[in-house]
């Protein structure tokens, strides 16, 4: 099956930046990992086997996309981290808090603890979306909350 | 709230700004300037953009050149590689006899100790002798290191991505676009950005 683009344009563009600034921690970056993702599928004529496919799909091509701006020679100057997140509108502080901690773990810990707790996906469809084992993924979730744990405190307490 | 709900709600405030445009053709120009991460020894990766900029004229022959033969349409014709004048680093252009620019591009090499460098003019100009066209006849070549490929059947909605082994049996990862018309556009790597059954083998 196939999904209109400009309609997975307006479901997922969200969400396919959000996973982009975890690997990139730059919003421009980020624009452009989701530009690119969205025309690859555009003139992709892979067929999906559903809406869900689809979403994953995008979401694997947008992370190796960040990767790879990540390991770009040509990054683009952008704004730093600290300014941005300044102009972010988090609800609590606590929440901006949790974002400038999870901001600061390794890149290997940040997309699986993103693909967990914001996307939902399960140990078993990490494992698939980032082509590592599932023990690994469990490795890395593991020492994502210890670290999170270690400096929020009760703020990151309630696993249920 | 639980940790899901918190981090749910600290990083809703994420939301992409920028319109997305399907018919994006800075894309290409975007992938001509990235470069990927080859693990271990020294490799490179060259993305070059082809036969999309015409009209434009080198206008300062200065600086880094070097003469170079290539694989245009079959024949090997000769050019100028000069170094981007608007680049301080790793970017180059490719002129034809009348110095027009056929081909940009540019890369990094990452050294076996992780170190990365700009591409020298060198490695620049092996990786131009790698390129997409097509003929009179209306079959599209990729090009690489002397090996033709034919990939008219492949290029479907004005793109393809294809894998092939190199002559040293590694293999290199194509991402190709047609530009309009206006030649085709692709990212050569040692390394995949695509999910693995998004490319055919050659």
């Amino acid at each position: 099956m196939r999904v209109k683009t400009e309609t997975l344009i307006r479901k997922y563009k969200d969400n396919l930046f959000a996973v982009a600034f975890n690997v990139c921690k730059s919003a421009e970056d980020a624009e452009d990992v989701v530009q690119d993702t969205f025309v690859s599928y555009h003139t992709s004529r892979k067929d999906f086997e559903n809406e869900e496919h689809i979403k994953a799909w995008l979401i694997r091509v947008a992370i190796n996309r960040a990767i790879n701006v990540n390991r770009s020679f040509w990054r683009k100057k952008s704004v730093p981290l600290d300014a941005y997140v300044e102009t972010l509108a988090f609800e609590t502080p606590e929440a901006k808090t949790l974002f400038t901690e999870v901001m600061r773990l390794p890149e290997k810990y940040r997309v699986p603890l993103h693909l967990f707790y914001y996307e939902d996906y399960s140990i078993s469809d990490i494992a698939k979306l980032l082509s590592i084992s599932e023990n690994n993924v469990k490795v890395r979730l593991t020492r994502a909350r210890k670290a999170l744990k270690d400096t929020l405190a009760e703020e990151w307490d309630d696993e249920q | 709230m639980n940790n899901r709900d918190t981090y749910k709600q600290a990083f809703s405030v994420l939301h992409a700004s920028r319109e997305i445009s399907l018919k994006e053709a800075s894309m290409n120009t975007k992938k001509a300037q990235r470069a990927l991460r080859p693990a271990f020894v020294v490799a490179i990766s060259v993305a070059a953009v082809f036969g999309c900029l015409g009209g434009a004229y080198a206008a300062d022959l200065g600086g880094i050149q070097e003469k170079i033969r290539l694989w245009m349409g079959g024949e090997s014709v000769e050019a100028t590689i000069v170094q981007d004048p608007e680049s301080t680093t790793g970017a180059y252009e490719v002129l034809d006899e009348n110095g027009e620019v056929i081909m940009g591009g540019g890369g990094v090499a990452i050294e076996a100790d992780g170190t990365e460098r700009p591409i020298t003019i060198d490695e620049a100009a092996d990786q131009f002798n790698n390129y997409v066209d097509r003929d009179e006849n209306g079959t599209v070549w990729l090009y690489d290191n002397g090996q033709a490929y034919d990939i008219t059947d492949l290029v479907v909605d004005g793109a393809c991505n294809v894998v092939i082994q190199d002559a040293d049996g590694n293999p290199a990862y194509y991402e190709i676009e047609d530009n309009n018309g206006g030649g085709y556009a692709y990212s050569r790597s040692p390394e995949p950005s695509l999910p693995m059954e998004e490319y055919v083998a050659l």
